[in-house]
C-alpha cells in the first residue's frame, strides 16, 4: 500500500520531505509531537492525501459514489448546480468547502504529470506548433483575406490541433486537459486562429460528452481532420432571433430558425443549433440541442449565412444564420429537452481554452511591454527608460500578478479534472471566466497606458490585437453568472450545514455574538500551512482566515435574509469576489510551494508574487465580508447597488439635472 | 379584444392649453379577461349606503351662517392652535335630539360588541411574549418586504372608507362616489369644478377626498402603528393623470392636535397600467387643516389613526381613481430620516421681538 | 404698446376710473367704479397687454387705494387670460409703493404694520399659489421692499419660495417644463399624454396625420412597444375569447420565510430562465396598444385599428370589438 502510493507520489517526494519537517517542526511547537510519530508516517499521511479519494471508492460507498460519477458526468461538468450532501461537500468542490469553513488536503497539492515523458512528449509537440505557426501566421494578412490561408490551415492540420481532445479511437489525439491548455497558450498567436481552433474543439468535446455512438462515428473524425467546420450558437438572444421547432411523427421534426447568433469556423458547415419546442406529453416549453450538417442537406432545405460587420476577428464566421430543414431523431444531440443543460455545458467548456490563450496572449504582450519600455526613453528623467519609471512598473506588476494567478488557476484546474477524481468544478470554471476577462481588459489597458500611441498606430500589430479581444468578449459574455456562482454555493452551504433559522431573540443574541468573535478573531483550525512550503505561511494563514470569516459571514445572511439573498445583486457580488480570491489564493499557494520546494527556476520570484497575491486578495476579502457581516451598515444599502442602472434604463438615460440649473 | 376610453391626463385640459371644443380621446387596446366581454359595463355601480348615514350623521350643520368678526372668537383660518372642532370646521356643531340617539341604540350595541368580541380573540390569538412587532423594532424587517393593510374587495372593507367633496358641505359643486368594481378593486371618481358658491364666505372650492374611518370598539382609535419600522407607503392604484394627495392624519386628544396631518401628493400617470406608488414616510411634510407649517416634524406613525386621499388640482373635470391596495414597504436602502430642513434660522424669532 | 392700450388710455371715464373724480369737468364729474376699468375693455381686446396697461396707468397716478385697485384687478385676471403668468403678479405687487410701509419700531414689527395692505398682498400669492404659478427671487424681492423682510406677508412668500420649488418636480412621471406655459397643439399633447401613460421605455410613440380637404386637422397618434408587439403576434386567431387566466402578480416579498431550502438553487434557476411577465400583462387584462384619436367616435378609433394593422399582421385575424360611443362595432 505504502509503496502504491509513494510511487504515486514521486515528483512530490521533495517538497514533501520538506513539508513533513515543517509539520514536525510545528506539531513540537504545539505540543502535539508525539514521540513514537516518526518521520516516516508522517510522510505516508501526507503522500495518502491524495489518494484518498480513490481508496474511498472502493469502501462501502463506493456503488453510490459511482452512481454519482456516471450522472455528473453524463450531466456535463462546467453546468452549475448544487450538490447533494451524501458526500462530503468540502471533498467534491474546493470553493463550496472554502465557504463553510470545511477544508480538504487534497486541494493543495498542484496536480501535476505522473510521468515526465508526457511533459516532455507535450513541450516537443508545443515547440513544433509554435515553430510552425511562427513561420505561416501573418496577422496582417488573416485581417486582408478575411479567412485563415492554406498555408495556416496546413499547419494547423498537420499539427493536429482540430484533433487535440477527440479520442484516439476516433482518429483524435486524445490529449488531457493540461496538453490541450498548454497547446491553446500557443494559439493565441492570432485571435482569429484561436478562434477557428476552439469552436470545433468545443463541440467536439459536446459530442464527446452527449453524442451517441452513431454521432462520435460520423462526426468526430471529420472534426479530427478538420473537414467539419463547426459554428455555434453562443448565447440565447431571444428577441431578435428565434429558433422554433415542430416535431412531426417518427422522430422527424422541422426546424425553422431565423437570424440566430453563430460564432464559428470560417466558410461553416455544421452547425449547432438550440431550439425550442412544444412538448406533447407536458405541453411545455423545451429546449434541445440539434445539430445540422450542411452537405447532408437535403434540396428543400434552406440555409442562408449572413456576416456581421465586425471590428476584429475578420477571419471567423460570427453573423446570423436562418435555417429551414427536416431534422431526423439522430441530428438530436443529448436527447430532446436536454438543450439548456447542453447549452451551460457549450459555455462552460469553451472557458478554459480561452483562459489559457489568454494567459498565452498575456505573457507574449509582457515580453513586447518589456521590449518597448526598454527600449523607450523615460518623459520624466533624462537618461533613463520608460522601464525605470515607477509608473510604468506599477502598472506591469499588475499584469503580471493576474497573469500568474489565472495561469495557476487554469492549470491547477485541468489538473484537478485530469486526476479524474469525482471533482466538480463547475464553481471554478465559472470562476476563470471572470479571471479572464479581468485579465484581457488589463491587457487593453496596459497596452493603452504603456503603449500609448503605438498601441492606436494601425501599422502596429497592438492595434488589431485590441480589435480582435473586444469583438471576442462582445462574443462570449454570460454576463449572469455572479447571480448563479453565488447562490449555488449558498443553497449548498444551506443544505449542507442542516442551516435553521433561529426564532428566539435570546438565542439569536448569542449566536450574533459568537459570529461576530469569530469575525474579529478568526482562529487557525485546519493549519493550511501544514501542507504548504514554510516560507508560505503568512500566505497560508491569510487563505485560512477569510475563511473562517466567510463561513460566519454566510450563517449570518443566511438567517437574516432567508431567500431574499436571491436578490441582492450586490451581496451576491462580494460572495463571488470572496470565492474568486479563495480559489486564486489555493492555486497560487500550492503552484508556488510546489515550484519552490522542488527548486524550479525562478522559484524565488515566484515565491513572492504568490506572497503578494495572497496578501491583496485577502485583505481585499476581508473588506469584502466585513462589508457583507455588517447588516446595519453598509450591506443594508446593498439591494440599492442596482437602483441607479435601473434609474437609467426606466428613465431613458441620465437624467440628473445640469448643477448650473436653477429653481427659482 | 376590447378598446376602453381612459380618462386622460387631466393636464390637457387646462383651458390655457387646449382650445374649447378640442376633443382628444385616449384609448387602450387590451385584451380582457372573458367575463367581461358581454357587453355589459366594466365596472357595477353599488351605491354606498354609508353615504345616507353620513348625510343624516352631520345634524344641522350651520354652514352657511356668516362668519361673526370678534376680538375674542375662534379665527377661522386655520392655525395650529386654533381648531374649532375634531371636525375642522367653523360652526360644526351637530345636535342630536333624543329620540334619534334612542332609535340609534340598538344598532350601536350590536355594532360595539361585535367589535368587543372581534377584539378579545384576537388579543386571545396572539398572547405571547414575543410579539413580531418587536422583532422588526431591532430590525429583522426584511428588504423589499411589503404589508398589505386595506384591501377594497368586499363591501365590508369599503365600509371603512368614507367619500365626501365641496358639494357635501354645500360649498361648491363637485360630486364624488366610492364604489367596488369587477376587479375586486374599489373606485374613486366624480366630477371637480372650481366654481365658487356666491355665499360670500366661501372661497375656493373644487375637492373630493376619500377617507379612513377605521375605530376599535367604543370610539377608540386605531393607531396605524405596526407600520412603524416600514419605510414607505404602498398604493396600487390607477389613475387619470392627476396628482393626488395623501394624507396621514393623526389627531390626538388636545384641540391644538386635531388638525395635524402629514400628507404628499399622490401624483398618477393615467391610463390602463396599474402603478405602485412608494412613498417615503420621511417625505411627509406636516400640514394643520391642509397649511403646510413653518415647523415641521417627521410623521409619527403611533400617532396617526387615519389615512386620506384628496383631490384638490383645481382643474375642472372628471376624475378617477382606481385602488387596488393601500398598504407598507420596507426599503432598507431608504436612510432618509426625514427630507425637510429643520434647523432654525439665525434670527431669535420672526415675530419683531 | 398694443393698439388696445392706447385706445383703453384715451377713455375719458378710465382715465378717471382709478379715483373718485371729483374737480374735473361737467362731464365727467361723476363717479366710476374701480372695475370699470376692466370692464370697459371689450372681451376680445381683453389680454396680457390690456392688463399691464391697466397696472402702469395706475401707477402713474400715484394714487391711494392699492387695496382696492388690487382687489378688483384680481377678479379680472382669469378672464384676461394672465393668471398663469408670473409677470402679471410681479406687476401687482409692485404696485404698493416701496418703503413706506416697512415698520420701523419693534411695535410696528410686533403688531401688523399696515394690515389691509399686507393681507391684500397675501391675497395675491395666495392666488398666485392656486393657479400653481412657481415664485422667483424677484417677487420675493419685491414684497421685501414694500413690507420689509420678516414681516406678515413676506412670510408668506417665503413659505411658497421654500415649498414650491420643492415640491415643483415631485411629479416623476411628466416633467411639467414640457407642457407649461407652452402652446401645444392637439397632437403633440395627445403624444405628451401616452408617454405619460406608457409605462414600457421601449414604446414607440408614432404620429399620423391624415390629408384631408375637408377636414384639415385629422391625426391619430399610435404607443405601442415591441414586446406589446411580441405579445399580440403569439395570439391565435379568435382568441380574445378564450384568453389566459391571469395568475396573480408575486408583486413584492411574503412576509414568512420561507424555510425549506433543498431544491432551493434548482428552483431559482428556474424562476429566472422561465419567460418574465411584461408589465403589459396587467391583473386582468393584457394591454396591447395604446392610442389616441382626434375625434371621439368608433369610425376614428377604427382607423386607428387599421393603422396598428400595419405593423401587427396578426390583428386580421382577430376579432375586434370597439366599444367607444356606446355602440359596439365588431
Amino acid at each position: 500500500m505504502l509503496s502504491e502510493d509513494l510511487r504515486a507520489g514521486l515528483p512530490f517526494f521533495c517538497w514533501i520531505w520538506h513539508a513533513s519537517v515543517q509539520v514536525l517542526r510545528q506539531c513540537a511547537e504545539r505540543g502535539e509531537y508525539d514521540s513514537g510519530l516518526s518521520d516516516f508516517t508522517v510522510l505516508s499521511k501526507l503522500v495518502h492525501a491524495r489518494s484518498r479519494v480513490q481508496a474511498q471508492s472502493l469502501s462501502s460507498e463506493a456503488a453510490k459514489e459511482k452512481d454519482l460519477e456516471d450522472v455528473s458526468q453524463k450531466s456535463g461538468r462546467f453546468s452549475i448546480k448544487t450538490l447533494d450532501t451524501a458526500v462530503p461537500v468540502e471533498r467534491r468542490s474546493l470553493s463550496r468547502g472554502l465557504a463553510m469553513n470545511k477544508f480538504e488536503k487534497d486541494f493543495m497539492i498542484f496536480p501535476e504529470y505522473t510521468d515526465t515523458d508526457d511533459v516532455r512528449n507535450i513541450e516537443g509537440f508545443v515547440e513544433i506548433l509554435r515553430k510552425s505557426l511562427d513561420l505561416s501566421v501573418d496577422p496582417k494578412e488573416l485581417e486582408k483575406e478575411e479567412c485563415l490561408t492554406t498555408e495556416v490551415l496546413e499547419t494547423l492540420q498537420s499539427n493536429a490541433a482540430f484533433a487535440l481532445a477527440v479520442p484516439k479511437e476516433f482518429g483524435g489525439c486524445g490529449m488531457v486537459n493540461k496538453d490541450t491548455m498548454k497547446v491553446f497558450e500557443e494559439l493565441s498567436k492570432d485571435w482569429n486562429i484561436f478562434a477557428n481552433v476552439w469552436v470545433p474543439h468545443v463541440v467536439g468535446n459536446l459530442i464527446t460528452i452527449y453524442g451517441t455512438e452513431q454521432q462520435k462515428e460520423e462526426f468526430l473524425p471529420k472534426i479530427a481532420q478538420g473537414k467539419l467546420r463547426p459554428a455555434i450558437a453562443l448565447f440565447k438572444d431571444v428577441s431578435a432571433s428565434s429558433c422554433s421547432v415542430t416535431q412531426g411523427t417518427s422522430g422527424q421534426s422541422l426546424i425553422s430558425a431565423e437570424g440566430v447568433k453563430v460564432m464559428g469556423v470560417h466558410n461553416a458547415n455544421f452547425f449547432v443549433v438550440f431550439g425550442t419546442s412544444q412538448n406533447r406529453s407536458t405541453n411545455q416549453e423545451e429546449s434541445s440541442c440539434y445539430l445540422v450538417d450542411v452537405t447532408a442537406l437535403d434540396e428543400v432545405s434552406k440555409l442562408k449565412f449572413v456576416r456581421d460587420t465586425t471590428l476584429g476577428l475578420k477571419a471567423v464566421d460570427v453573423g446570423r444564420v436562418n435555417i429551414t430543414t427536416q431534422v431526423k431523431e439522430g441530428q438530436v444531440l443529448g436527447g430532446v429537452g436536454n438543450g439548456k443543460e447542453i447549452g451551460s455545458e457549450l459555455i462552460g467548456s469553451g472557458r478554459m481554452p480561452l483562459a489559457a490563450s489568454a494567459v498565452g496572449l498575456a505573457k507574449r504582450i509582457l515580453r513586447d511591454v518589456a521590449v518597448l519600455c526598454n527600449k523607450t526613453p523615460s518623459r520624466v528623467a533624462a537618461n533613463s527608460s520608460l522601464a525605470e519609471d515607477s509608473r510604468a512598473q506599477r502598472i506591469v506588476t499588475n499584469l503580471a500578478l493576474q497573469v500568474y494567478g489565472l495561469e495557476s488557476a487554469v492549470y491547477y484546474l485541468a489538473g484537478m479534472i485530469d486526476e479524474g477524481m469525482t471533482v466538480v468544478v463547475d464553481i471554478e470554471n465559472a470562476l476563470i471566466s471572470f479571471l479572464t476577462r479581468n485579465l484581457l481588459e488589463s491587457v487593453v489597458s496596459v497596452l493603452l497606458e504603456l503603449g500609448g500611441v503605438v498601441s492606436s498606430d494601425t501599422s502596429f500589430p497592438f492595434e488589431k490585437l485590441i480589435r480582435d479581444i473586444s469583438t471576442l468578449l462582445s462574443l462570449v459574455e454570460d454576463g449572469a453568472d455572479v447571480e448563479k456562482i453565488a447562490l449555488a454555493t449558498v443553497a449548498t452551504w444551506t443544505t449542507s450545514t442542516g442551516h435553521q433559522r433561529i426564532t428566539s431573540t435570546l438565542k439569536r443574541f448569542l449566536k450574533q455574538e459568537s459570529e461576530n468573535e469569530a469575525l474579529r478573531n478568526p482562529g487557525l483550525t485546519h493549519y493550511i500551512a501544514e501542507h504548504a512550503h514554510p516560507s508560505l505561511q503568512k500566505a497560508c494563514q491569510d487563505l485560512e482566515f477569510s475563511m473562517s470569516r466567510i463561513n460566519a459571514v454566510m450563517s449570518k445572511m443566511v438567517g437574516s435574509k432567508g431567500k431574499n439573498i436571491e436578490q441582492d445583486y450586490g451581496s451576491l457580488e462580494a460572495l463571488v469576489t470572496v470565492l474568486k480570491n479563495n480559489f486564486v489564493m489555493v492555486s497560487t499557494i500550492s503552484r508556488a510551494s510546489r515550484s519552490y520546494s522542488i527548486g524550479l527556476r525562478n522559484s524565488d520570484i515566484e515565491l513572492a508574487w504568490a506572497t503578494m497575491i495572497c496578501s491583496r486578495l485577502s485583505r481585499m476579502t476581508w473588506f469584502e465580508l466585513d462589508a457583507l457581516s455588517d447588516l446595519f451598515g453598509l450591506v443594508k444599502l446593498n439591494p440599492s447597488l442596482l437602483a441607479a442602472g435601473r434609474a437609467v434604463f426606466d428613465l431613458g438615460g441620465y437624467v440628473i439635472e445640469s448643477p448650473l440649473e436653477r429653481n427659482w | 379584444m376590447l378598446i376602453q376610453r381612459h380618462l386622460l391626463p387631466r393636464f390637457l385640459c387646462k383651458s390655457s392649453l387646449v382650445p374649447s371644443g378640442s376633443n382628444i380621446t385616449a384609448l387602450s387596446f387590451s385584451k380582457e379577461a372573458p367575463q367581461e366581454e358581454n357587453q355589459k359595463p366594466r365596472r357595477s355601480i353599488m351605491t354606498n349606503p354609508l353615504k345616507d348615514k353620513l348625510q343624516k350623521a352631520q345634524g344641522e350643520a350651520n354652514v352657511l351662517e356668516k362668519k361673526k368678526r370678534s376680538v375674542f372668537a375662534r379665527s377661522t383660518v386655520p392655525v395650529n392652535i386654533n381648531i374649532p372642532n375634531p371636525k375642522g370646521i367653523p360652526g360644526y356643531d351637530p345636535t342630536y335630539s333624543a329620540k334619534e340617539l334612542l332609535e340609534e341604540l340598538p344598532r350601536t350595541i350590536k355594532k360595539q360588541s361585535k367589535l368587543v368580541a372581534k377584539e378579545v380573540a384576537q388579543m386571545a390569538k396572539s398572547a405571547s411574549l414575543e410579539k413580531p412587532e418587536f422583532l422588526e423594532d431591532i430590525g429583522l424587517l426584511r428588504h423589499n418586504e411589503a404589508r398589505v393593510e386595506f384591501r377594497f374587495d368586499t363591501e365590508e372593507n369599503r365600509s371603512l372608507w368614507h367619500s365626501g367633496c365641496d358639494s357635501d358641505w354645500k360649498e361648491g359643486f363637485s360630486t364624488c362616489s366610492f364604489r367596488g368594481t369587477d376587479c375586486g378593486t374599489a373606485e374613486f371618481s366624480g366630477h371637480i369644478s372650481t366654481q365658487v358658491v356666491k355665499d360670500g364666505r366661501v372661497e375656493r372650492a373644487g375637492w373630493a377626498s376619500l377617507k379612513l374611518e377605521d375605530r376599535r370598539s367604543f370610539n377608540r382609535k386605531k393607531f396605524l402603528s405596526r407600520w412603524r419600522n416600514f419605510s414607505h407607503l404602498l398604493l396600487k392604484v390607477r389613475g387619470d393623470g392627476r396628482s393626488y394627495k395623501v394624507m396621514l392624519h393623526s389627531p390626538l386628544s388636545m384641540d391644538f392636535t386635531w388638525g395635524d396631518s402629514f400628507s404628499y401628493p399622490l401624483h398618477t400617470h393615467g391610463g390602463p397600467y396599474w402603478q405602485y406608488e412608494k412613498i417615503p414616510f420621511s417625505k411627509f411634510f406636516h400640514t394643520v387643516a391642509g397649511r403646510i407649517q413653518d415647523r415641521q416634524y417627521k410623521v409619527n406613525l403611533e400617532d396617526c389613526s387615519s389615512i386620506g386621499i384628496v383631490l384638490m388640482d383645481r382643474i375642472d373635470g372628471d376624475f378617477c381613481l382606481e385602488i387596488d391596495y393601500i398598504g407598507v414597504y420596507n426599503d432598507t436602502t431608504h436612510t432618509e430620516d426625514f427630507a425637510y430642513e429643520t434647523y432654525t434660522l439665525p434670527l431669535f424669532n420672526t415675530h419683531g421681538f | 404698446m398694443s393698439k388696445t392700450f392706447f385706445s383703453l388710455f384715451r377713455s375719458p371715464s378710465v382715465q378717471k376710473g382709478c379715483r373718485l373724480a371729483s374737480n374735473a369737468a361737467p362731464v365727467e364729474n361723476r363717479l366710476v367704479h374701480i372695475e370699470n376699468q376692466f370692464e370697459s375693455v371689450p372681451p376680445p381686446k381683453r389680454d396680457k397687454d390690456a392688463f399691464m396697461g391697466a397696472i402702469a396707468m395706475f401707477k402713474e397716478k400715484r394714487g391711494r387705494g392699492h387695496v382696492e385697485f388690487i382687489n378688483s384687478s384680481l377678479k379680472f385676471i382669469k378672464e384676461y387670460g394672465v393668471h398663469k403668468d408670473l409677470d402679471t403678479y410681479k406687476a401687482l405687487l409692485n404696485v404698493f409703493p416701496k418703503g413706506k410701509m416697512i415698520p420701523q419700531n419693534t411695535f410696528q414689527k410686533i403688531f401688523l404694520h399696515y394690515p389691509m395692505q399686507q393681507n391684500c398682498c397675501v391675497k395675491v400669492l395666495d392666488e398666485m399659489e392656486w393657479h400653481g404659478v412657481q415664485p422667483d427671487k424677484e417677487i420675493h424681492d419685491i414684497v421685501v421692499n414694500a413690507f420689509g423682510e420678516w414681516n406678515f406677508a413676506t412670510k408668506k412668500i417665503k413659505r411658497m419660495l421654500y415649498w414650491m420649488p420643492k415640491l415643483k418636480y415631485s411629479n416623476k412621471y411628466l416633467d411639467r417644463r414640457t407642457v407649461e406655459g407652452k402652446s401645444l397643439s392637439d397632437c403633440e399633447l395627445a403624444g405628451v399624454a401616452l408617454k405619460m401613460m406608457s409605462r414600457d421605455p421601449a414604446t414607440n410613440v408614432s404620429l399620423v396625420k391624415f390629408k384631408n380637404d375637408i377636414m384639415a386637422n385629422e391625426w391619430i397618434v399610435l404607443a405601442q412597444s415591441p414586446s406589446q408587439q411580441r405579445l399580440l403576434k403569439q395570439l391565435n386567431a379568435g382568441d380574445e375569447l378564450t384568453t389566459r387566466s391571469a395568475e396573480p402578480l408575486q408583486e413584492f416579498v411574503k412576509e414568512e420565510m420561507d424555510e425549506d431550502y433543498t431544491n432551493w438553487y434548482e428552483d431559482w434557476l428556474k424562476r429566472r430562465e422561465s419567460s418574465k411577465r411584461t408589465i403589459h400583462e396587467q391583473q386582468n387584462e393584457v394591454i396591447l396598444a395604446l392610442g389616441a384619436i382626434f375625434r371621439y367616435d368608433n369610425d376614428t378609433a377604427f382607423r386607428w385599428v387599421e393603422e396598428l394593422q400595419k405593423t401587427n399582421k396578426n390583428l386580421e385575424n382577430l376579432r375586434i370589438r370597439l366599444r367607444i360611443d356606446g355602440k359596439s362595432l365588431i
